[in-house]
Formats: C-alpha cells, structure tokens, sequence
C-alpha cells in the first residue's frame, strides 16, 4: 500500500523528541488521571481500585502526589492518619 | 492485573478520550502513543477512541514493531475481524459514526478499520462491497475505506465504478462518494470523467470534479480532464469550474448558459488581464 489513507492527522509522529515525557513520567501522570478519575466513582470496582493504591505504602504515591486532585488528597490523608501523626508528632524526623 | 496497571489503563483511557478534548494535553497524548508499548501491557483494555488513535499511530510508523508483540497482534486481529466482511453488519452503525472519534480536532476512522490496515486480514472490496451502499456521505471511513480499496486492487474499484456507479445501479449520493474517490485516486481517465459529466445527478457530477480539482497534481492531463465538464449541463458544476480552473481555460465558459459561472467566469477573466495591461 502506497500510503496510509486515514483522515486522521494527529500530529504524534512528527513532534520532537525532547518533548515526550519519559516512560516513568507517563506512567506516574496517567496513574494520577486514573485515580482522580475513580477515586469519587459511583462504581463500586473502580473506587476501590482508587483506594486500594492510595492506601498501600506511602513511597507508592509519591511520584503522584502533585497530580492528585482535592479528594484524593483526602483520602490519602484519611487512610495514613496513624502514620501522619506519628510523623507529625516526630517533628518530621 | 495490579492496581497500579489498572489505574494506567484508566488513565490511557481519560487521556485520550473524547471527554479530554476540551483540554487536550498534547505532550501527553504524544508520549503515551509513542510508547505504548512500555506503558501498558494488556492492549484489551483500551477503550474504542484510544484504539483508533494508537492503531492509527502504529499504522502510520512504518518501523513499528508493535504488531509482532503477541498480546498486540492478538488484539490488533480482533479488531480486525470486527470488519470481516460477513460480520460487518454488527458494527456497521458505528462504522460510520465519525463524529464519536474525534481527538485533538481530528476524526479517527473506527480501530477495526485501521487494525485491517495493519494485519491485512480481510479484503477492503469485501468489506467495501458490503456498505458501499451506506457512504452517502463525504466521511473519514468513506474515503478510508475507498483509499485502501484502491490501493489493494485498483482494477477492481474501476470495474465497481463502471458497472455501479456509471450503471447507476448507487444512488446518487453513493456514487458522489465513489466518483470522489476515483478522482483522487489519481486514476481518472478522459472518458470516466466525461461520464461523472454526463452524471444525471449534480451532486455526483460536482463531487467528481471538485475532487478532480483538489488532485490536480496527480493528472499531467489535467486540462484535457476539466474540459470534458466545461459543457455541463449544471450550474453548480459550471460554477465551480469558473472559480477554480486555470485561467488559460476560463474562455471556455464566457460562452456558458448559466449567468452566475458566466459571471464568475468574466470577473476573473477581466481581473488577470487588467492585471497584465498594468504590467
């Protein structure tokens, strides 16, 4: 076939290298999108996928963090209150 | 699957989906596409929107070696046989619901279409033959699926068109689609284009021609192509071939029946060479 007839021209191909984000970063972002987009969910499934990752050990969420939205936050801070507080109260040493 | 890919694949989905296109994160879409390999690992969990787009991707990157991944070629052949020919009155509707696919602006054709393109798993005048009756309108999957008819087999298209659409077997919004196609297929010959002239439908006549026109670069005899509509017999047809043929070829139409073309035609006619006496 001479050339790929799609209509479609969304321009991944030709964008520069230095742009794309590394394998790492993606993986981390699209984490975040998945969680916030879940986190809240009326379906039972997806929440709990959501909180399944934000309740499991801190250094998980760390790559994270910053894309969270409010109310995954929340829940984080919901789920590691123990932790939190022994830190807190540590004067976080 | 862990949580974490769960999540992953959640998040491929959001981001290529047609609820981010208010905010489309380019830089993001760009990376997930181009290494979605390293991203997810279990292709079947991508919804329809984000399979167009990374098949299409795929299909466009001719070094791609995602189609020899197993769990990608798996999944490319399902998609695939969405559109065998004797099953493609199950998505036939979604087929043609171009307006569903539409990502950073651009219309994506359905991902069994494209994973046909990459796997070549059925033939495109099976699958064409079966819904060619459905294109009357001037789509992505219309002019996809008519583009890779002619690329696989040239001779069958031109042999369709001649029997179905100069046969008037289509109606004529079908053979609107058909006659679009032929003439950017690059293949128009003198006599098919005086019959897209002799076309008892407008509509059909004047797609054939303003496809001529958008290809033009493909025809050396490009003249010797518009002058077989320069005596149309419709107005619309005459109008456009005033507004958009090669001044040289303009005189055709001064003598045109139809005021507006003849009109169009003059005004130009006089503005090149009031252009030229002021040189």
């Amino acid at each position: 076939m001479s050339s790929n007839p799609s209509i479609a021209e969304v321009d991944v191909a030709s964008d520069i290298e230095e742009e794309l984000m590394s394998v790492e970063q993606v993986r981390n972002e699209l984490v975040a999108i998945g969680i916030n987009s879940t986190v809240s969910s009326y379906n039972q499934d997806e929440k709990k996928i959501a909180h399944d990752f934000l309740s499991a050990d801190l250094s998980n969420i760390s790559g994270v963090w910053v894309k969270l939205n409010e109310t995954a936050k929340i829940r984080v801070v919901d789920f590691h209150q123990e932790e939190l507080l022994t830190w807190i109260n540590s004067n976080g040493n | 699957m862990e949580t974490r890919e769960k999540l992953i694949c959640k998040g491929v989905n959001n981001a290529l989906s047609k609820a981010a296109e208010r905010d489309v994160d380019v830089r993001l879409s760009n990376s997930i596409v181009k290494n979605i390999t390293d991203i997810i690992n279990d292709p079947s969990t991508l919804d329809d929107l984000p399979k167009s787009i990374i098949y299409d991707y795929i299909s466009k990157t001719p070094d791609s070696k995602v189609y020899s991944i197993p769990k990608w070629f798996e999944e490319i052949n399902i998609s695939a046989d969405m559109v065998k020919p004797d099953d493609i009155h199950n998505v036939h509707w979604d087929l043609f619901y171009d307006h569903r696919r539409i990502f950073n602006g651009e219309r994506f054709v359905h991902h069994g279409l494209i994973a046909n393109y990459i796997s070549k798993r059925h033939k495109w005048s099976g699958i064409a033959s079966r819904i060619v009756d459905s294109m009357q309108y001037d789509s992505a999957t219309s002019s996809y699926i008519l583009s890779c008819w002619v690329d696989e087999d040239s001779e069958d298209f031109i042999d369709h068109i001649n029997e179905k659409a100069f046969g008037k077997v289509h109606s004529h919004k079908v053979r609107a689609q058909l006659y679009s196609a032929l003439s950017k297929s690059g293949l128009l010959t003198k006599k098919q284009a005086r019959k897209m002239r002799s076309d008892p439908s407008s509509h059909s006549s004047l797609s054939g021609l303003t496809s001529l026109i958008a290809n033009s670069d493909l025809y050396p005899n490009y003249d010797e192509l518009l002058t077989q509509f320069m005596d149309t017999r419709y107005e619309d047809v005459a109008h456009k071939l005033a507004k958009s043929s090669p001044i040289h070829m303009i005189s055709f139409l001064l003598g045109s029946e139809f005021y507006w073309a003849k009109s169009v035609a003059e005004e130009r006619f006089n503005k090149h060479y009031e252009g030229l006496s002021d040189e």
